[in-house]
């Protein structure tokens, strides 16, 4: 398991796949005030796509520097809106 | 010696074919470039299997079909273009009798010629040793051509999705069905034999590329009194409804916000076929209480389904084999059942009353 | 070139002729429903065919255009006419793609560009002129612009704008768009954007891509584009308007075709060598019997037999290698046909529609180029004798236009030709009556005679039943011509017919000539070759078993009576007189007839050359073969001369 749910945390590691992405929906959704902790070496769209689309506030480090520079500020920015085309 | 007919008017696809069939020690082929030589050759060569190109000048390939079910019935592998088109005259054929079909290649990634060709010969292969039951296939040709017995007035549909909040049922209960090669025939005689009030919503793993599962759902829909819809996105699952897997990807079943919602999820390249039975079963059993569940697994080659259903009649859910005499290929069915997983083990003809005596006693 | 690329551009060749002709022939007459299909055929066929190989910007370009027609006759409408320009532009750019792949192998590195801006052109109903070789286009693009205002790149930078817009089902392909996006090297400003609003968290698709990504980088353009190299359909690239120097594309000039002409004879003289080389291979045997005799020389004739062996297969291969290289499409003769049927309806005042199919079975060159005069006699005669006046024709019922069809198709080794038209049929009676006032048959014949039996009477030398001498069929060529002209060949012709319904004659001929197993026989001191395919059996019968039967002779072979034909009789060199006789019992057909030879020789594999020069005009003569020793042996055509 990739995705591990705590009592306050939801911890992300290892190599996180596509199919990963309903579960880290379904966990969030179950308890949106959690944290999310970045500790993952692979972190695939499907799963940024619903860090982006919660907002839930994550700790932690992004695997790569274009996730770090140009996603994480997307989840971060708590009170403002995402760009939109 | 497998006698392989090809059946195709483009020259290069025949060569494309025999090629790959020419590698394969065990086959003898010969070809026929439209439905009239193809017809000539059924008597002359006397195949085993036969592919089947659908779009053909002269004599196309369903009408070809047709004759090849009646006068020299042999298991016939379509060649389908992975089109809307395509995928409607390809469940037109399977329901007149053909017991499979294989892709054409289109030069893309999944579908290269050269990553098809294992592929393919291993569906021929496992057509060429299907028997293929005049008796049925003519009964449901009859049907098919008839049209659906049980028309479905606009009004009464109506009345069925105003109701549709109450026809949830409290305690969720699902039917999962599985099936392979010779699934859609299989489907149609299972879920038409439902009533359109079926308590118990319906997911479907049906095996099949992803431009199929559209024009399968419409097909089933027009046939049945229950309706059929496929599964692309998010869907909350009700009563009175079959969801079918979008193909080359996996159905599942998950919890939003409590509700059972059925998702089409990237196919998980742990497991060969797709829509994977196994994953959708497993997927159920973490949702939903195991004796909610009814597991059936129809005809099909491999063994996808059986280890996930066995599973869930161990756990208390109530389990269906397709019985051997009716299943076009009894693979993933007889898997089941060699595994002990089997609660009943029924006939085609037979299941659907079995599913509507369970719905109503659990 | 790969055998089943070869074979594409071979068949992609003849589609897009057929499909440039259709749109044309739909320019002319847009309502013409049977173009309208074939056009669709063609290119519906070409799309199949190009799905074989990784040639997706042809694909696409097929597709849109099979649409276009598929919507037309779901319809059942005219074609726009607005849609044809642009439809045979795609044609024509179809076209050069496949004269590319067959020079080069693969498609230019513009390809995808054409091909999308193809496609456009094709939605908008007007011809695009093809773009310049670059993914920008002419306009530089607003995104771009966009990008560049918010991030400035430094001066001389020459930066790249991109702009990644993954399709909403790319995660069931596999993509990891952001895997992807860090990837790309050299990025010095990005942002990311949502394709639609997220929705709640309860409907929220989570397995469907929603995110668009744009962003500038200084990396080489090839270096960015190799990242999205499977994906070219969701990039978008555009280079700052102040570019970089920029590599100059080597130059690589007009594809050379991988093809060369060679003269028929050189050709010819390989393919006699392989001929002649099956031979000296035989000749073999003969050398492993003698070292076979010698003192402890099983071992020597052993290996020579392997060695024979080894060379046997070899020369299959060379042999069959030899005769690919002559084989030719049908379609050059076929195309000849179209114009000679133009000419003749002009000089008839019959209107004509000569529908040709099959154009792409290949044959023996020698075989194709010999086909066009017997089907120039057969069509000459299909409008002479077949096809009605137009009148006529109204008054049966039947559209004005004369039908011709030619469609050849391949039967295992052998092409089959059928050639039909529409007209009146053939009128058996005509027939008997004819052949009766010309004696070629006796009035209880003619009242006996079956009606197939009297279409048979056309291939009589001399007949002829055209009452006014046409000035295309009547001077004396007939159906005979035609048979013997295919019988050269190696073929066969029938002839059927319906009374007021149309006449088909089927031609049947080998693809190539193909190595024959020949039996020597001896006769008057002279040798002939007999095809052993027609030998069932040899025998040898004590001459007084051989009894005359009406005006021929006969023996018993296991209870059934075999009529007799003495070799030297047919050939003019009577044998002499002898106690026992060596019988061949032929298979011919349904017919069993022992032929009389005074004795047998070798039997050896022989590549079996057409007569030529004189003996052309021998009957009874299926072709030749050169000896070992150089000596050239006639091998007989035992149908034609026991018939």
């Amino acid at each position: 398991m990739t995705i591990t749910v705590t009592d306050h945390e939801i911890r992300l590691t290892g190599r996180c796949g596509v199919d990963e992405a309903e579960a880290l929906l379904a966990a969030l959704s179950e308890s949106p005030q959690n944290r999310v902790v970045l500790a993952a070496e692979r972190i695939h769209t499907a799963l940024w796509q619903v860090l982006v689309a919660l907002r839930p506030s994550v700790l932690g480090e992004a695997p790569d520097r274009f996730s770090a520079e140009y996603i994480l500020p997307l989840i971060a920015r708590k009170d403002e809106p995402v760009v939109k085309t | 010696m497998i006698r392989l007919l090809i059946v195709d008017d483009s020259a290069l696809m025949r060569r494309f074919l025999g090629r790959i069939f020419e590698a394969e020690p065990d086959f003898e082929i010969a070809t026929a470039r439209d439905g009239a030589e193809a017809l000539q050759a059924m008597s002359e060569f006397r195949p085993q299997v036969v592919t089947l190109d659908i779009a053909m000048p002269n004599m196309d390939g369903l009408a070809c079909l047709d004759r090849i079910m009646v006068e020299h019935p042999c298991p016939v592998v379509m060649v389908s273009a992975l089109t809307e088109h395509g995928a409607d005259e390809t469940l037109r054929a399977l329901q007149m009798g053909a017991v499979d079909f294989i892709p054409k290649p289109q030069g893309t990634i999944s579908l290269h010629a050269e990553e098809l060709a294992p592929l393919i010969v291993e569906r021929i292969r496992a057509a060429a040793s299907i028997k293929v039951r005049t008796s049925r296939r003519l009964a449901e040709r009859v049907r098919f051509r008839a049209g659906p017995q049980t028309p479905r007035s606009p009004s009464v549909r109506a009345v069925t999705s105003s109701s549709r909040t109450d026809a949830r049922l409290p305690d969720d209960c699902v039917v999962l069905i599985g099936a392979s090669t010779g699934g859609p025939p299989a489907l149609d005689a299972v879920l038409s034999a439902l009533p359109e009030g079926f308590a118990w919503p319906i997911v479907v793993a049906q095996h099949m590329p992803a431009a199929f599962t559209g024009p399968l759902s419409r097909r089933l829909d027009k046939l049945c009194a229950l309706s059929v819809v496929e599964v692309t996105g998010p869907t909350p699952i009700e009563a009175g409804t079959v969801y079918i897997g979008r193909g080359d990807a996996d159905v599942l079943l998950t919890r939003r916000n409590k509700v059972l919602t059925a998702i089409s999820a990237p196919a998980d390249p742990e497991h060969r076929w797709h829509p994977s039975v196994d994953r959708l079963v497993r997927s159920a059993i973490d949702n939903v209480p195991a004796e909610r569940l009814i597991g059936l697994l129809m005809t099909g080659m491999g063994n996808d389904g059986a280890a996930a259903i066995a599973e869930l009649r161990a756990l208390g859910g109530h389990t269906i084999a397709e019985a051997k005499q009716s299943a076009v290929v009894w693979g993933m069915p007889g898997e089941l059942v060699k595994l002990g997983g089997a609660a009943d083990v029924i006939g085609l003809p037979h299941i659907g009353g079995r599913l509507l005596e369970l719905a109503q006693w659990r | 070139m790969d055998d089943l690329l070869a074979q594409f551009v071979i068949e992609a060749t003849e589609l897009t002729q057929q499909a440039a002709e259709d749109l044309l022939a739909l320019d002319q007459e847009p309502g013409n429903r049977a173009k309208l299909d074939s056009a669709f055929r063609a290119i519906h066929t070409l799309k199949g065919s190009v799905g074989l190989f990784d040639l997706a910007p042809m694909q696409s370009a097929l597709h849109a255009a099979e649409d276009v027609l598929g919507v037309a006759i779901k319809d059942d409408a005219e074609l726009d006419p607005a849609r044809i320009d642009p439809m045979l532009a795609v044609i024509e750019w179809i076209d050069r793609c496949v004269q590319q792949l067959r020079g080069v192998g693969v498609l230019p590195s513009t390809a995808a560009d054409e091909g999308a801006n193809l496609v456009l052109s094709l939605a908008s109903g007007r011809a695009v002129a093809p773009l310049p070789p670059t993914m920008t286009g002419g306009a530089f693009p607003q995104w771009a612009a966009r990008l560049f205002e918010a991030h400035p790149p430094s001066r001389g930078e020459g930066a790249i704008a991109l702009r990644y817009a993954p399709a909403p089902e790319c995660f069931f392909n596999g993509d990891d768009p952001v895997a992807l996006m860090a990837a790309v090297p050299g990025v010095i400003y990005a942002q990311v954007v949502t394709r639609e609003d997220w929705p709640a968290p309860t409907k929220l698709d989570p397995f469907r891509s929603n995110l668009i990504f744009e962003g500038i980088s200084t990396a080489k353009r090839a270096d960015i584009e190799a990242v999205f190299r499977l994906i070219p359909d969701q990039i978008a690239i555009a280079q700052d308007a102040a570019p970089a120097p920029r590599e100059i594309p080597a130059e690589s000039g007009e594809p050379t075709a991988r093809t060369i002409r060679v003269d028929l004879a050189r050709m010819d003289d390989i393919v006699a060598l392989v001929g002649e080389l099956v031979t000296a291979k035989n000749g073999m045997s003969a050398l492993a019997a003698q070292a076979e005799a010698l003192e402890g020389g099983l071992a020597l004739s052993r290996n020579v037999a392997a060695a024979q062996q080894d060379l046997g297969r070899l020369i299959n291969q060379l042999q069959r290698a030899a005769t690919d290289v002559r084989m030719v499409p049908l379609g050059g003769t076929l195309r000849r046909l179209a114009r000679l049927a133009r000419e003749i309806s002009g000089q008839t005042g019959k209107p004509l529609q000569l529908d040709v199919a099959g154009s792409e079975i290949e044959a023996d060159k020698t075989i194709v180029d010999g086909l066009y005069e017997p089907l120039l006699h057969i069509i000459r005669n299909a409008v002479d004798h077949g096809i009605e006046p137009e009148d006529e024709r109204q008054v049966a019922g039947k559209p004005a236009k004369g039908m011709i069809s030619v469609s050849a198709r391949q039967v295992g080794h052998r092409i089959e030709l059928q050639v039909g038209d529409d007209g009146r049929g053939i009128d058996p009676e005509r027939i008997r009556s004819v052949a009766l006032a010309r004696g070629m048959i006796s009035a209880d014949a003619a009242a006996t005679l079956a009606e197939k039996d009297s279409l048979e009477l056309l291939f009589i030398p001399g007949f002829s039943t055209s009452d006014a001498v046409s000035d295309l069929s009547g001077r004396g060529v007939g159906m005979d011509a035609v048979r013997a002209a295919v019988h050269r060949l190696g073929g066969k012709v029938a002839i059927s017919s319906t009374a007021g319904k149309g006449t088909t004659i089927t031609l049947s001929l080998p693809t190539s000539f193909t190595m024959s197993r020949v039996m020597l026989v001896h006769i008057a001191g002279e040798q002939y070759g007999v095809p052993m395919q027609a030998i069932a059996e040899t025998v040898k019968i004590p001459a007084h078993a051989i009894v005359r039967v009406r005006s021929g002779e006969a023996f018993v072979l296991r209870d059934r009576t075999i009529p007799i034909v003495r070799l030297g009789d047919i050939l003019g060199r009577a044998a002499a007189a002898r106690l026992d006789e060596l019988v061949l019992i032929l298979e011919l057909g349904t017919a069993v007839v022992g032929l009389v030879v005074d004795g047998v020789g070798e039997r050896f594999e022989t590549l079996l050359r057409p007569p030529a020069g004189l003996l052309k005009s021998v009957s009874g003569v299926l072709g030749t073969t050169v000896q070992g020793d150089g000596r050239i042996v006639m091998v007989l055509d035992l149908e034609a001369l026991l018939a």
